[in-house]
């Protein structure tokens, strides 16, 4: 048993925070919130805090980088120092630069990229509080920060975590169940074809578990969906 | 510099797997011929060469004694570490570890450590204060596609086969191993599927890697649970997609772990 | 008449249409690409994009800075995803780059208001002082609003620009780039730089150009 380990993580059907299975944390998410940046989002999820900025399509720097027939998409994962209990080293480490990647990869299908040869769209996810499912924030502000920017895409990214704690299939782990569950499973999908751009696993889940947490994941991605677009028409003054 | 991959190489290899058949001539479910020796590394405590097909991987396991972690006082460590050396592939330079080898790393790392398949528990000396450090240090050799499962294969064959030193006064003697070995307790294997087109094929060589649109590693226990998952690739899968992938995993599963030299005691 | 605001992957229409910016089709259904406002003409369609980089179109003038310098042509910073290109031939048709220093017509810095004359299908954008209306700007002063908003900055046939000309008496050049320059004095400026913010703002509402106005007098009458 690790330090710090409550004795049960479901008591009486309830989650320790009080929520049901399928319940996700309170989500809020305001589009264009930078001046400088093209595009812009905050996200609050839960206790996370989470900025996400967009510049692009811009000029590649250094050159060589750019492709001939489309922009790259280029992605930065970041955790604030303080965005944690003990003080996280500032700079890329082992963890982020692989989230910056399965970011890039769960985003770039849905962009437009063959519009813009030459040119490079930089996405900027800053986490400022963490407290657990920071990717799936992350990506979520990233994608409202993209269609805040103006850059066409086939479809929004929503992300969502399931996973397994105190044996039961639960919706979006906040950072006790996490760090005491069994298993976590991070998702993002396009809500529009259900094609999943991200998916990612650790612990232990039997197939049928899996499969339970899986759909429960893709459930929680299109709740998150809906968010991002109430997000937008809000900026843009829509109803 | 992005990958320019010849349009004639894509055609070719999608219009192969649309007539039912792969360009080295495997079947969809198939690896190529895999070949485990551990033993290969004198210095190191535990190693193994893992070869399928032309992939090649050496794993070396160190061991060391140090401190465990503040949250976990009575649990050995665990780092797991990869190398794309140059010699291995013209794409590979030199210098800091890039995003894929870092990537590889921690998807390694995450089938060993999910399926906690070493009683970390055991590796402890004296609660909070000496424990036994695993250091799983992967070095590709010849990349031909299918690093994660080479890799996996080849952690879990070196743990398998490691040896615990000798100890003098909180001092390792490396030269002196002893007969005890890791406490192992389950053997995790991964399998990659990539999806090509509309197909879905296992073990990917380096020519179907260079033109899939996507790649799904999946890492089982010993029972045929799941204990780590990786997406990756720009293009998607469905829902569907993902429980086939599942299930067909878990059948090879099986067969790669007749590969791990483990003896039960 | 209000358009509909859509988000990107929004189904916005099915059937036979003439798509424009902004749309997608897939099989039988048409979805939106970017946030704006749905736009359909008989049977063509298209989203008014609010938000987004400027997108050079041939004969758009814009307000370009000077970027780089080579043999036979300047790079030009026109806020978009490329540079554009001004090759000399285009400055003065008979000059001859083995007998000029480029950076002695136009330097690094230089702000240029210039045409749009070519753009290839690899999306290089090359551009021409050889027109009407072509200059170089070397007073007064440069604001940058989002291109996007460029088109109710002008008003329905120009009513927008021209009403505040007339109210403040100023010359101004509207890039369709979203830079603008404003030439008149420091009280003049401000107040037209004002004028602008309140259109970028409130874009998207009716009866724009009436409050405007009035904004514009209240403001010099308080003077």
């Amino acid at each position: 048993m690790k330090v710090g380990e409550p004795e049960r993580l479901i008591i009486d059907g309830k989650r320790l925070d009080g929520r049901a299975f399928d319940e996700l944390r309170p989500i809020k998410i305001e589009a264009g919130v930078l001046k400088r940046a093209d595009g812009s989002a905050y996200l609050e999820w839960g206790g996370n805090k989470v900025m996400a900025a967009c510049y692009g399509p811009r000029e590649v720097h250094p050159r060589h980088l750019a492709r001939p027939d489309s922009a790259i998409l280029r992605c930065i994962y970041n955790m604030a120092a303080f965005s944690v209990s003990d003080r996280k080293r500032p700079g890329p480490d082992r963890r982020s630069v692989e989230i910056s990647k399965v970011t890039r990869e769960a985003l770039e299908h849905v962009v437009f990229t063959h519009l813009f040869p030459r040119t490079a769209i930089d996405v900027f996810i800053e986490i400022l509080q963490a407290n657990a499912g920071t990717r799936c924030s992350g990506i979520t502000a990233a994608s409202v920060a993209l269609a805040d920017a103006g850059i066409p895409m086939a479809d929004l990214v929503p992300a969502c975590a399931a996973g397994k704690v105190g044996g039961e299939i639960v919706l979006d782990l906040n950072d006790v169940e996490d760090n005491y569950g069994e298993a976590d499973l991070p998702v993002a999908i396009t809500p529009k074809k259900g094609e999943v751009t991200l998916l990612q696993m650790d612990g232990n889940f039997t197939r049928e578990e899996f499969e339970k947490a899986f759909k429960l994941a893709i459930k929680g991605c299109k709740k998150v969906h809906k968010i991002q677009k109430e997000a937008l028409r809000k900026k843009y003054g829509g109803t | 510099m992005y990958d320019l991959i010849a349009e004639i190489k894509r055609d070719n290899i999608i219009q192969t797997l649309k007539a039912g058949k792969r360009v080295d001539n495997r079947g969809f479910d198939e690896y190529r011929p895999i070949a485990v020796e551990v033993g290969v590394g004198e210095k190191a405590e535990g190693s193994a060469i893992v070869q399928i097909g032309k992939t090649r991987v050496m794993a070396g396991v160190k061991l060391a004694i140090g401190e465990p972690f503040p949250d976990m006082p009575n649990s050995g460590v665990l780092t797991t570490n990869a190398e794309l050396r140059p010699l291995a592939s013209p794409t590979f330079e030199k210098g800091p570890p890039g995003e894929d080898t870092i990537e590889l790393a921690r998807v390694v790392d995450r089938g060993i450590r999910e399926s906690e398949c070493i009683d970390l528990e055991k590796l402890c000396r004296v609660e909070g204060e000496e424990v036994w450090i695993v250091f799983i240090d992967l070095h590709i050799l010849d990349y031909d596609g299918n690093l994660f499962d080479a890799c996996e294969l080849g952690a879990i064959s070196a743990l398998v086969d490691t040896r615990l030193p000798k100890v003098e006064d909180g001092m390792i003697i490396y030269k002196e191993k002893t007969d005890e070995r890791l406490p192992i307790k389950d053997l995790p294997v991964e399998t990659t599927f990539a999806k090509i087109g509309d197909n879905i094929v296992v073990d990917p060589i380096l020519d179907e890697e260079q033109v899939m649109d996507a790649r799904l590693t999946v890492a089982y226990t010993k029972k045929g649970d799941i204990c780590a998952m990786q997406k990756g690739g720009v293009g998607t899968f469905t829902e569907k997609e993902i429980l086939e992938v599942i299930d067909r995993g878990l059948e090879k599963s099986k067969e790669l772990r007749k590969h791990i030299p483990f003896k039960e005691v | 008449m209000s358009r509909k605001l859509v988000i990107p992957g929004e189904l916005v229409a099915e059937g036979d249409f003439k798509l424009e910016n902004g749309v997608y089709r897939e099989d039988n259904k048409i979805y939106s690409s970017v946030m704006g406002l749905l736009d359909i003409r008989g049977r063509t369609i298209r989203i008014i994009p609010l938000t987004g980089k400027y997108v050079p179109k041939v004969g758009d003038f814009v307000i370009g800075i000077i970027s780089d310098i080579e043999f036979s042509r300047w790079y030009v910073d026109i806020n978009s995803a490329h540079s554009a290109v001004l090759n000399s031939s285009d400055y003065f048709r008979d000059i001859d780059p083995f007998q000029t220093d480029l950076s002695k017509i136009l330097s690094l810095g230089d702000t240029i208001y210039a045409k749009v004359r070519e753009i290839t299908p690899r999306k290089k954008v090359y551009i021409t002082m050889q027109e009407k209306g072509a200059r170089i700007i070397k007073k007064g002063k440069v604001i940058e609003v989002t291109p996007t908003k460029v088109p109710r900055i002008i008003g329905r046939k120009g009513s927008m620009l021209s009403m505040i000309k007339k109210k403040t008496r100023i010359n101004i050049l509207v890039g369709q780039n979203g830079r603008i320059w404003l030439d008149g004095s420091p009280e003049q400026t401000d107040l037209v730089t004002k004028a602008i913010e309140m259109i970028e703002r409130e874009a998207h509402t009716a009866g724009l150009t009436d409050r405007v106005k009035n904004m514009i007098i209240s403001e010099r009458e308080k003077k």
